[in-house]
């Protein structure tokens, strides 16, 4: 490919590799490049950003997730210089960024429905920002044409954006941002406009383009499988503020809240009290008056005493389905299947369960045929191992 | 069994589709027509005070035999007479000044009012509208008022110490061109406006993410974005000052010669129908005009947005 970027590539190495050793997050030598300290925005009384703290690193590919009206945007929109945060300050390689208007900031955005110049060519929405630069004519026309090729729109540099499918412009927005060879590349719902099976498809080019340009990328996603196939770290926001911040795995894991537990993927929470603390291990006694056993002390350092009112968390891939009565013990439960969904891969189950709550599980269908399928109505017994489970606090 | 509905359904969008076509033919084709024939024909003491061109007696066939002796006279006598060519052109140039000020004036106005908050913009369109709530002429002889050489524009600049005595505005070309900016403005201001209103702030924002001032910005996205409301606030504008009547002869005087003012003369005060009409058609030939270049533009726009 050709070299837009204009990271150092010296050290290029190839893309397996620098993903699998890539935490700078984990070395307490390593520099934030972005860092937000206590930024807020308030608009009139209303809080859409709330005291965030956060540290971005260089060349990571850092999503916000959040439901729309978290504040994701705005905290993004802070960074690109369109909104004044009302306190806080923030960073990028060290230097305040307060007081630099959007176009003199070494970062560039890609906007969520594109904003395309409608009037201008392919070719003069790329050209634009670098005619800002005050570049020679003859480079402008050879940074067009490597990005155009970049992003597989040879070809195109002549057409309008209304001759563009959905694809073929947010090809356009993102080449028209990375053409400037930003320090950071802003994400705004970058894949919100595109069905299915381009979204899954574009998400790969995503992270390959990142580790390949050696850029910072920030993306702001509502959408948490995208966040979980691109991302090396998540923030989940929640009403103005993080709710954990952490890998894919972390997040999905080792959830800090019930919120972030049941906005990240499918989860069953039980409610109860905790018996008792034996170290790594919790009992906790069910509303329902289950038993369950967990492995793992709660997160986030809220410690959960005895007498405190916690939640079990499972997640449905984490629970075993049993058709035969299995011997008694903590974290089993017995119910009767109340609803089927077959997905092909998958097939989940909600079982409703005695205080009538129902809890969902799926089960991977490795095998083409099974003897004794169950069924609607069928009895059936849920067990999870003390470690598949998370106690939250909060 | 559905043919007596489709019929009655094509039969209403025929009428749908044709009545704005009978309007057309009714009040705009047929009295020019009238107005052509007038102008082909021979001025004459008489009531109406001309000898018809052509007559309904004479039919079809007495037309066509007619055609070829017909009297351009009165073309050639708007071109042997310097005043009406002179009225021509200084309704050009007046009518093209005009709309120069109004989109100088109109652009920026219209432009505050696009970015003013949308809960008042409504009544920021209400207000620009709000003058033809009363009458024209009213409005226009108000100008008389303000302008005259003891008007309170004069009496304003006198108090303030700015001028010793009082300036000559009435009666002047300038005069002209306040009346007319003043009577036109919102016919300028709403292309204007609707053009504005709708354009993506977001673009905005983008062309600044790419590193152009707000100034540029403006310059490279919002301007050339707008072009198709300043073209056609312009037509709005200049069509009708072109052949503008009442503001010239409220507040030009005598001195101000446009051809609005030369054709009522015309007919009024020479009773030279024919002649009269050989302006209007010759009007009505400079403005077709620019209508079709401007439709030809629009059209080669719609043809690249698609």
């Amino acid at each position: 490919m050709a070299e837009p970027g204009g990271a150092p590539r010296g050290a290029h190495q190839p893309v397996g590799s620098v993903r699998r050793s890539f935490a700078p997050w984990t070395d307490p030598a390593a520099q934030a490049f972005i860092r937000f300290e206590d930024v807020s925005r308030r608009f009139g009384s209303v809080a859409a950003v709330d005291g965030v703290d956060l540290a971005i690193y260089e060349r990571e590919f850092f999503c916000l997730l959040g439901p729309s009206g978290c504040g994701k945007t705005t905290l993004m929109r802070m960074l690109a210089g369109f909104e004044t945060p009302s306190a806080g300050r923030i960073l990028l390689g060290g230097q305040d960024l307060a007081g630099l208007p959007p176009y003199r900031r070494p970062v560039n955005m890609m906007f969520q429905s594109y904003a395309l110049f409608p009037h201008m060519s392919v070719a003069g929405n790329i050209a634009f920002g670098l005619k800002q630069e005050g570049l020679p004519r003859s480079e402008i026309e050879d940074r067009v044409a490597a990005i155009l090729k970049l992003v597989q729109l040879e070809g195109f540099g002549a057409r309008r954006p209304d001759q563009l499918s959905g694809g073929q412009k947010q090809r356009v927005a993102l080449a028209r941002a990375l053409v400037k060879r930003p320090k950071v590349l802003l994400l705004d719902e970058p894949l919100g406009a595109l069905d299915k099976k381009l979204r899954e498809e574009t998400q790969f080019e995503l992270m390959d383009l990142q580790v390949e340009l050696g850029m910072t990328f920030l993306v702001v996603t509502h959408d948490q499988d995208e966040a979980m196939t691109m991302a090396d770290r998540i923030a989940v926001m929640e009403r103005g503020r993080l709710a954990q911040v952490g890998t894919p795995a972390e997040i999905y894991e080792s959830p800090a809240t019930r919120s972030v537990a049941a906005f990240v993927g499918d989860i069953t929470l039980f409610e109860g009290t905790v018996e008792r603390r034996d170290g790594e291990v919790v009992s906790v006694a069910g509303a329902a008056g289950q038993a369950f056993r967990v492995v793992g002390a709660p997160r986030d350092g809220a410690v959960a005493a005895a007498g405190d009112a916690v939640a079990v968390a499972v997640r449905p891939e984490k629970m075993e389905l049993l058709a035969d009565r299995p011997e008694a013990g903590p974290n089993v439960l017995e119910g009767e299947i109340w609803d089927i969904g077959y997905l092909g891969d998958w097939t989940t189950y909600r079982v409703k369960i005695a205080d009538g709550s129902i809890v969902k599980v799926a089960r991977a269908n490795a095998a083409r045929h099974v003897a004794r399928p169950l069924t609607w109505e069928d009895r059936v017994w849920i067990r999870f191992a003390p470690d598949a489970a998370v106690v939250l606090a909060r | 069994m559905s043919g007596g509905a489709g019929a009655g359904r094509s039969g209403g969008r025929l009428l749908v589709a044709g009545l704005p076509f009978a309007w057309l033919l009714v009040f705009f084709l047929a009295p020019f027509a009238i107005v052509l024939r007038m102008s082909l024909s021979e001025r004459a003491t008489s009531r109406p005070p001309y000898r018809p061109a052509f007559s309904w007696e004479e039919g079809p066939a007495g037309w066509w035999e007619k055609l070829g002796q017909l009297g351009f006279d009165n073309f050639a006598g708007l071109l042997d007479e310097p005043l009406y060519l002179d009225a021509f052109v200084t309704s050009i140039r007046i009518a093209a000044t005009a709309t120069v000020l109004l989109v100088l004036i109109g652009y920026p106005v219209a432009y505050a009012m696009a970015r003013a908050p949308a809960r008042i913009r409504p009544v920021l369109v209400m207000l620009a509208v709000l003058p033809f709530w009363t009458s024209f002429l009213i409005r226009v002889y108000a100008w008389v008022g303000i302008l005259k050489p003891e008007g309170l524009l004069n009496a304003a600049l006198m108090a303030l110490g700015i001028v010793d005595e009082p300036l000559q505005i009435l009666d002047t070309e300038i005069a002209v061109q306040i009346g007319l900016v003043y009577s036109y403005l919102p016919f300028m201001l709403l292309p204007l406006y609707a053009a504005l209103e709708r354009q993506d702030a977001t673009l905005i924002e983008a062309a600044q993410d790419l590193g152009a001032p707000p100034w540029k910005a403006f310059w490279l996205v919002t301007v050339p974005l707008s072009l198709p409301g300043v073209l056609a606030g312009c037509f709005l504008v200049f069509i009708p000052a072109l052949g503008e009547f009442v503001v010239p002869d409220l507040l030009g005087g005598s001195e101000t010669l446009m051809i609005g003012r030369t054709l009522w003369t015309e007919f009024f005060n020479n009773r030279d129908w024919p002649l009269a009409s050989a302006v209007a058609v010759v009007l009505l030939v400079i403005i077709v005009g620019p209508v079709l270049a401007y439709r030809h533009l629009e059209m080669r726009r719609l043809e690249a947005a698609r």
